[in-house]
């Protein structure tokens, strides 16, 4: 089958091929003077930098300027995007190649059945396969030059910038009174004025000299305090409390590096200013703590540290999981032995500490606990299997949450930096607890319930017993109950009582601070603030039982309660973890990872580069002063303090 | 075309190319050089257009519209201009005549305008009213003769001549009747072997003769081929934007023509513009116009019609300047 002379085909196709090698060559080109552009405007912007910043250009900024590169690639894409018509390119092809119109003309009467139009496409089609390559060539005479030039440029102006200092000028000083280091700017300027008229060149440099020295440290000055604002600008302080006034370090001079001169502002003038700055400040307990927490947020070993943390205790959780299920599942794991002391720990100390919050969210708990006891676990089902496993990571995960809020109570207990004014109710904390613990027991948990038989432990009925509503009336024997509904009686007065419900860990009830602000969680020691001898009682078998528990914060506790810390340093150490929040986790895995977390942080802070001194130094005193064992500090408030004094010793 | 008028023969374009080349040939028999002169009167020829030559006397141009006219087969006739020529000695007139049996009534005496190739030698030496008279003759085709029109033999066309230096006692052509001219044809003295060649040939005893190589219908078939060429949009478009560059008051007009020109091309430039390259492009072996086409029939198609202002006139620009230059300052 032979073609028709006359067919457009041809010529379309020649249209086409136009079409893309002139959208290639304009790409192409787009690519070259976008190119070009993005180079000029780097070197520009590097420059800009080199000369406008205090710090110069420097390797960080690389990767904002080589952006400026983008404009090539973007060009490429605008010209080979740009609608660029078929007939258009005919009739480039036609110019170019020097076909009289002919491709165009046949393509705008490619439907014409006169014989005059099928002559002329004949025509077109004869000439229509035409070289379209080298007709749309890329002009890179044209291109090179301009793109080799820039290329230079940017490489000259980059390379020079991020070796030599081009004369940086220091920041933009504010408009207002002028400071004494643009004074003495002035007046070296001036001075250099004149030698430069009298010809004295040697004047002049070291004139030079002298202000280079004086703009620098202008410079480092205004960088330290940018750093600082910014530093506060990562974790905005507590608006109620001072904000203190921040110095950055002062740079520590070198032995004969400069002269010392009356009439100028040395580095060593600027330490003693910011030494006696430093002097002034007077930083308060709250504010310490307040930097502090603003240096654990804003550094990379403080989150490091607290990654840790974190990761210790969910590993801690995930093997107690692990051993109970195993001892679920399998007789005689030691692992569950463990486990079962430390519920039985965690579970006298909630009969002491305060956790009404925790314990009005246990119904979920509890009802898990009916489940598992109308469930039978020693059925063959993988499902049963599955849900116990995911009841005991439920209870676990409380466990979890229960240490950390008794702890935290506990601390502020053993403080007793807010005496109560109002009456403490007794709750029944343990009610959930033991009703999950008896479905637990009753589900296949015999070595839990085993355990706590031979360890002479009240049973849970009496530990957790009590209606809502009678825990006033109880004080901190026991007795107590409600869950979040303050009773009306009085505060305990019964000494023997006290010391009947804190003797024993785990058999205390949570108090529930029924004060002013109602369902306040607060710990059945916290009596001891307000002299009333029988929370102190509270107090101290909270302490015995934390003693039990083992590790070394635990030992610390236990020296408090026999009085060998001081009231005061007891205080400070309580108030510190208390307001650090590393009380999270569980208790005797917490203390462990509090000791490791103090060496390490003070390992890792001491190797933080970006770390600047100040914070180092407020870090390295921080650790020092709540470090277990460590001597006391000033107390936060005199008032406060001498409230403190008056009560009583454990 | 008339129903009367006998059929057309077919002609390819090929055949329009050998037709046209043999005429070329059998002229230049005659005329020495002058080969654009020759193509572009024979492009007159073959569009129905009429010829401005322009050039000194004694170059041969009355001759060479004689050996057009021999050549084309065509009556021919020759008109010299005079101040004193009236327009009835160009159209003809009604005599009173007595018949045979002494009856008197008027008979009409036609003029020498009643011819296929009419010569206007020296046309701007009559004056204006004699001028007008061609008007009617080279745009309708038809004179009026006492009430009476009548219709010039087909194919017709006017090659008329001026002389550029001669100007005392002369009436420069109105720019109307400058319009009416297809093409405006500047004769260039004769370089030397053209020179060596006219004396060789007309000093002989021996005169060399035209051969008639084409007649009226076919020269009628070939201007219509012409008009079946094709032309793309963007050469018309081109054609039409150098016309409306000729005009000082647009927007868009070069500088050159805001400065010397006082009054621009009509669309019958266009007309002529796009005609003449149509036959362009048939001669160049194509059946499609082109930018190029239109370019290079601008000058003898423009020149014309493009009229000085006093700025222009003063400081002697040619016309052929300002066509150049609003050829440049157009994009295609």
């Amino acid at each position: 089958m032979t073609r028709d002379p006359a067919s457009i085909e041809p010529i379309a196709a020649a249209a086409r091929r136009a079409l893309r090698a002139w959208k290639r060559s304009r790409a192409v080109r787009g690519l070259g003077w976008g190119l070009a552009a993005g180079l000029l405007a780097l070197a520009v912007h590097g420059l800009v930098i080199e000369l406008r910043t205090v710090d110069g250009l420097r390797v960080e900024h690389l990767p904002p300027l080589l952006a400026w590169l983008l404009l090539g690639p973007v060009a490429a894409l605008g010209a080979w995007l740009a609608p660029l018509p078929t007939a258009r390119a005919a009739r480039e092809l036609d110019r170019r190649a020097g076909l009289d119109d002919r491709i165009s003309t046949a393509l705008e009467f490619a439907d014409d059945p006169s014989p005059i139009a099928r002559l002329q496409r004949i025509d077109a089609a004869s000439v229509a396969d035409v070289a379209v390559a080298p007709l749309f060539p890329v002009p890179w005479r044209r291109l090179g030059p301009p793109l080799l030039v820039a290329l230079l440029l940017a490489l000259v102006t980059v390379g020079v910038s991020l070796t030599f200092d081009l004369g940086r000028r220091p920041p933009p000083v504010a408009d207002g009174p002028s400071t004494p280091a643009e004074d003495l700017l002035a007046a070296i300027e001036s001075e250099r004025d004149l030698l430069l008229e009298a010809g004295d060149k040697e004047g002049v440099r070291l004139l030079d000299d002298m202000a280079r020295e004086v703009r620098r440290i202008e410079a480092r000055r205004e960088e330290l305090k940018r750093r600082v604002a910014e530093r506060k600008r990562v974790t905005p302080p507590d608006p109620d409390a001072p904000e203190p006034e921040l110095l950055p370090p002062p740079p520590t001079p070198k032995a004969g590096e400069q002269k010392k001169r009356t009439d100028l502002i040395t580095a060593e003038d600027l330490d003693a200013l910011e030494a006696q700055l430093a002097e002034q400040i007077q930083l308060t307990d709250t504010q310490m703590g307040d930097l502090t927490s603003q240096l654990f947020s804003s550094t990379r070993a403080a989150k490091k540290l607290n990654e840790e943390f974190h990761h210790h205790v969910e590993h801690e959780m995930d093997a107690t999981i692990k051993s109970q299920n195993a001892s679920q599942y399998g007789a005689g794991n030691t692992n569950m032995g463990k486990m079962n002391e430390k519920m039985s720990g965690m579970d006298m100390l909630g009969a002491q500490g305060a956790t009404s919050d925790r314990l009005s969210d246990t119904g979920d708990i509890e009802s898990q606990g009916q489940d598992m006891v109308t469930r039978d676990l020693s059925a063959e089902s993988q499902a049963a299997h599955d849900g116990a496993h995911d009841q005991q990571h439920s209870f676990n995960e409380f466990l979890k949450d229960f240490v950390k809020d008794m702890q935290g109570t506990a601390a502020e207990a053993a403080m007793g930096k807010k005496p109560k004014k109002g009456r403490e109710v007794q709750t029944n904390t343990g009610q959930g607890m033991a009703d999950k613990r008896d479905a637990m027991a009753e589900s296949g948990f015999q070595e839990m319930d085993g355990s706590k038989r031979a360890s002479g432990e009240a049973p849970p009925e009496e530990m957790m017993g009590g209606e809502p509503g009678e825990a006033g009336d109880g004080g901190a024997g026991g007795e107590g109950s409600g869950n979040g509904e303050p009773g009306d009686g009085p505060p305990p007065e019964n000494l023997d009582n006290l010391q009947q419900g804190s003797g024993e860990p785990g058999e205390n009830a949570v108090a529930i601070k029924a004060g002013e602000s109602g369902g306040q969680t607060s710990a059945g020691a916290s009596g001891a603030g307000s002299g009333d001898p029988g929370a102190a009682g509270a107090r101290a078998g909270h302490i015995e039982g934390l003693a039990k528990m083992g590790g070394p914060l635990d030992k610390v506790l236990g020296a408090m309660g026999e009085g060998a810390i001081p009231q005061e340093e007891r205080e400070q150490i309580f108030d510190r973890i208390a307001r650090h929040k590393v009380q999270g986790g569980l208790a005797s895995e917490a203390d462990d990872v509090l000791l490791d977390y103090f060496a390490q942080a003070e390992e890792l802070i001491e190797g933080e580069e970006a770390l600047s001194p100040l914070f180092r130094d407020f870090a390295t005193l921080y650790f020092d002063s709540i470090r277990p064992g460590s001597g006391p500090s000033a107390p936060d408030d005199p008032a406060e303090a001498d409230e403190r004094d008056r009560s009583p010793a454990p | 075309m008339n129903a009367t008028d006998p059929p057309l023969p077919d002609l390819t374009p090929d055949q329009f190319r050998a037709v046209f080349a043999r005429l070329e040939s059998s002229i230049h028999q005659v005329v020495v050089g002058m080969d654009d002169v020759v193509r572009g009167c024979l492009m007159g020829a073959v569009a129905g257009g009429n010829i401005l030559l322009e050039g000194v006397p004694g170059l041969g141009k009355t001759l060479l519209v004689k050996s057009i006219g021999d050549a084309l087969s065509l009556s021919f006739s020759r008109i010299q201009f005079t101040p004193d020529l009236m327009p009835a000695d160009i159209t003809g007139t009604k005599l009173v005549v007595e018949d045979e049996h002494g009856r008197k009534q008027f008979q009409l005496h036609e003029g020498p305008v009643f011819h296929n190739v009419v010569l206007a030698d020296e046309v701007n030496r009559a004056t204006p009213k004699t001028q007008s008279a061609m008007l009617e003759a080279m745009q309708e085709r038809q004179v009026t003769i006492l009430g009476e029109t009548l219709q010039l033999p087909k194919p017709f066309f006017v090659v008329a001549t001026q002389n550029p230096l001669e100007m005392d006692g002369t009436y420069p052509l109105p720019e109307a009747q400058l319009d009416r001219f297809f093409l405006k044809l500047e004769v260039e003295f004769p370089g030397l072997d053209a020179l060596r060649t006219i004396l060789d040939r007309t000093t002989k005893s021996s005169a060399p003769s035209v051969e008639a190589v084409c007649d009226g219908p076919t020269l009628l078939a070939m201007g219509k081929l012409a008009r079946d060429v094709m032309v793309s949009q963007s050469v018309t478009d081109y054609a039409i934007k150098l016309v409306l560059a000729t005009h000082p008051e647009l927007d868009g007009a070069p500088e050159i023509t805001k400065r010397y020109v006082r009054y621009g091309a009509s669309p019958r430039g266009a007309q002529a513009l796009l005609l003449a390259a149509k036959i362009r492009a048939l001669l160049e072996g194509r059946v499609n116009a082109s930018h190029e086409d239109v370019t290079a029939i601008a000058r003898p198609a423009l020149r014309h019609r493009v009229i000085l202002n006093f700025e222009g006139e003063a400081e002697g620009i040619p016309a052929d300047h300002v066509v150049d230059q609003i050829l440049s300052a157009v994009s295609r």
